[in-house]
């Protein structure tokens, strides 16, 4: 057990050392050896509108990829049609590009949308949708549905009902799952955000690049931790139902 | 309620008929077993009946009844699944609740009736736990006290225990028949156990291929049966060709000459064979009619098992009385003491010979006895 530790140990250390470090240095005053928390009023002061948007962003992103991508992996899993595997993994495509395509790409075909924050948000949601396609239709394919609707059947249920009360709700764990991942993918998208930022239009990861390059180390350690503070609901959330999808299991 | 099906079949895409022509009585009130082989058709037939599937061609009625357009959420019927089907959602309580969701009754009515049926089915104490915290029995009991729940009039079990483990399955199967007779409702069971169906069944329904081969009680079919195959799924069988005489009555084997159990009608290319089951013989001493050298034997309490040859080099099975005394090596002398036996007709290519030679399903229990 105790080699279990130490591994998981040095694992964990290197993981956040770097990110502690950075943290670490965000409590000292710019330009000096001080403790403070003025790098944190600067970055909140300067790049609030930045977090403003990644968070309304990031919102937006959630809710035009569930309701594309929902739909698409019930098709695809419970109404499968000829070459509809192929179409599948077709729309995978997104996934496997560096970020600096996708951006150049979408620059290229919607030059008239440039500057427009809904060009954003389309080429965060190429990544985005195939996720919740993915994520979902696995969830759905795991899941004896047709069984679970046949037992729904000769229990009186109709459609609705069997909609409603058996249907539904198996699918709120993985949608929830896949919305807190889309979350994550918008929150934390640098590629596209960066070469597609204006003014205006500033996510926060592309501020946090900012800070690193135009300001002290102090100031990027605070945008760094907020940045950070901004994903760990994510964290917790997303530990809590990956652990528990049904308590006890899915017991089919 | 009595089941009725008309000349039900059911192709699906691709392939051949999943259910060839089956017409068939289900009595009300009875527990009536279909068994067979894997993909011999009888979870269609099932599904057939639950209306969860519809027939290409036939009729299905529920007395008088006819159901066969009618889906299955309106036929009044009880389906414990294979896999349970349990919703993993919901808890015990809330999966018995959900049987009564369109039952004209008030909450508080509800409520109470799923505690009775929780009282029941002796499961109250796992009300609410989720099916993922259940064992392989409870799952099994809340299966069926979900079915149950709605009294429909007609209860449909397709193979409740194959997902259990051989000792839990033998006890449940006990439980299972006792609560089953007591509930005085049709009930049809589909299972490819012979055990199993044996011990439940009131009547059997031996399908193959799509077709129903034989129906009756389990004793007409253990010793009755209409040919090899319902022969040697129902227990080890000694099948010796033999000779009928004109009138059809009598036959005569090596072993003796007996009257015919059952008048038979060969067809052209088949002659017939008698069934000889294991338990039938005995050890004789004078009166001799078998003299069969033991090449293995067995001893399973009760009883020895012992498979040998007679002295004309024919393969037999035969079960001896526990407290006989028998080697491997020495010759039995053994008696046949029927006057009547059962004599099946097989085709004239088709190699016959003792217990379970030609089983394609390794499922079907018994031993492979003439290959040695």
């Amino acid at each position: 057990m105790a080699w279990g530790y130490l591994t998981t140990g040095i694992v964990t250390l290197i993981s956040l050392l770097p990110p502690l470090v950075a943290v670490s240095h965000s409590f000292r005053a710019p330009e000096s050896e001080q403790w403070s928390g003025s790098s944190y009023e600067y970055v909140m002061t300067t790049y609030g509108s930045s977090l403003s948007f990644s968070l309304k962003l990031a919102l937006f992103v959630v809710i035009v990829s569930l309701v594309i991508a929902v739909p698409a992996a019930i098709a695809f899993t419970r109404f499968p049609f000829r070459f509809s595997g192929v179409i599948e993994e077709l729309i995978m495509t997104p996934l496997s590009l560096p970020g600096i395509s996708i951006a150049i790409a979408v620059i290229v075909g919607y030059n008239s949308m440039r500057g427009n924050w809904l060009l954003l948000a389309m080429a965060q949601m190429l990544y985005t949708i195939p996720y919740v396609v993915r994520i979902l239709g696995n969830s759905l394919r795991l899941l004896p549905i047709d069984e679970l609707e046949e037992a729904a059947r000769t229990l009186g249920a109709g459609r609705y009902v069997r909609y409603r009360r058996v249907i539904a709700p198996l699918m709120i764990h993985p949608t929830v799952l896949a919305a807190l991942i889309v979350f994550a993918i918008s929150w934390g998208e640098f590629n596209v955000s960066f070469l597609l930022a204006t003014p205006t239009q500033l996510t926060f990861p592309a501020a946090l690049f900012a800070t690193y390059t135009s300001n002290s180390l102090s100031v990027a350690g605070a945008a760094t931790a907020i940045f950070i503070l901004g994903a760990v609901p994510f964290f917790i959330a997303f530990q809590l139902l990956e652990r528990r999808p049904f308590e006890g299991g899915q017991g089919v | 309620m009595d089941i009725t099906l008309k000349g039900i079949r059911k192709r699906f895409s691709k392939g051949r008929e999943a259910i060839a022509g089956v017409d068939l009585r289900f009595p009300s009130g009875k527990i009536t077993a279909i068994v067979g082989p894997s993909g011999s058709g009888k979870s269609t037939l099932l599904n057939l009946i639950a209306g969860l599937l519809r027939p290409d061609a036939g009729t299905i009625f529920f007395d008088t009844r006819d159901v066969t357009m009618i889906p299955p959420e309106k036929r009044d019927i009880g389906f414990v699944f294979q896999s349970y089907a349990l919703f993993p959602h919901l808890n015990v309580e809330e999966n018995i609740l959900f049987a009564l969701h369109d039952r004209p009754m008030g909450r508080a009515a509800k409520t109470e009736s799923v505690s009775a049926v929780l009282k029941v089915f002796e499961i109250a104490h796992l009300a609410k736990r989720r099916p993922g915290e259940l064992s392989g029995g409870e799952r099994q009991r809340v299966a069926l006290a979900r079915a149950l729940a709605r009294e429909p009039q007609i209860l449909l079990l397709d193979e409740p225990l194959s997902a259990l483990d051989a000792q839990l399955r033998e006890h449940l199967r006990r439980e299972l028949g006792v609560f089953l007779h007591s509930l005085d409702r049709t009930s049809l069971y589909v299972t490819h156990d012979r055990d199993e169906a044996m011990l439940l069944g009131d009547e059997l329904v031996v399908m193959r291929e799509g077709l129903v081969i034989q129906s009756g009680t389990p004793a007409h079919v253990y010793r009755h049966p209409v040919d090899s195959f319902v022969a040697k799924f129902f227990g080890d069988a000694n099948l010796v060709p033999c000779e009928l005489d004109e009138s059809g009555q009598r036959v005569s084997s090596r072993f003796g000459t007996f009257s015919v159990a059952q008048p038979l009608v060969l067809q052209p290319g088949q002659s017939p064979c008698m069934l000889l089951r294991p338990e039938m013989f005995v050890p004789a001493g004078t009166d001799s009619v078998v003299r069969l050298k033991v090449r293995s034997a067995n001893f399973l309490g009760s009883k020895w098992r012992v498979e040998g040859l007679d002295v004309a080099g024919w393969p037999l099975v035969v079960d001896l009385p526990g407290d006989t005394a028998v080697a491997e090596g020495e010759i039995v002398d053994l008696r046949i003491p029927r006057s009547s036996i059962h004599v099946l007709a097989v085709d004239a290519s088709q190699p016959t010979g003792s217990a379970g030679e030609d089983r394609s399903d390794t499922h079907l229990a018994g031993h492979i006895y003439g290959k040695h």
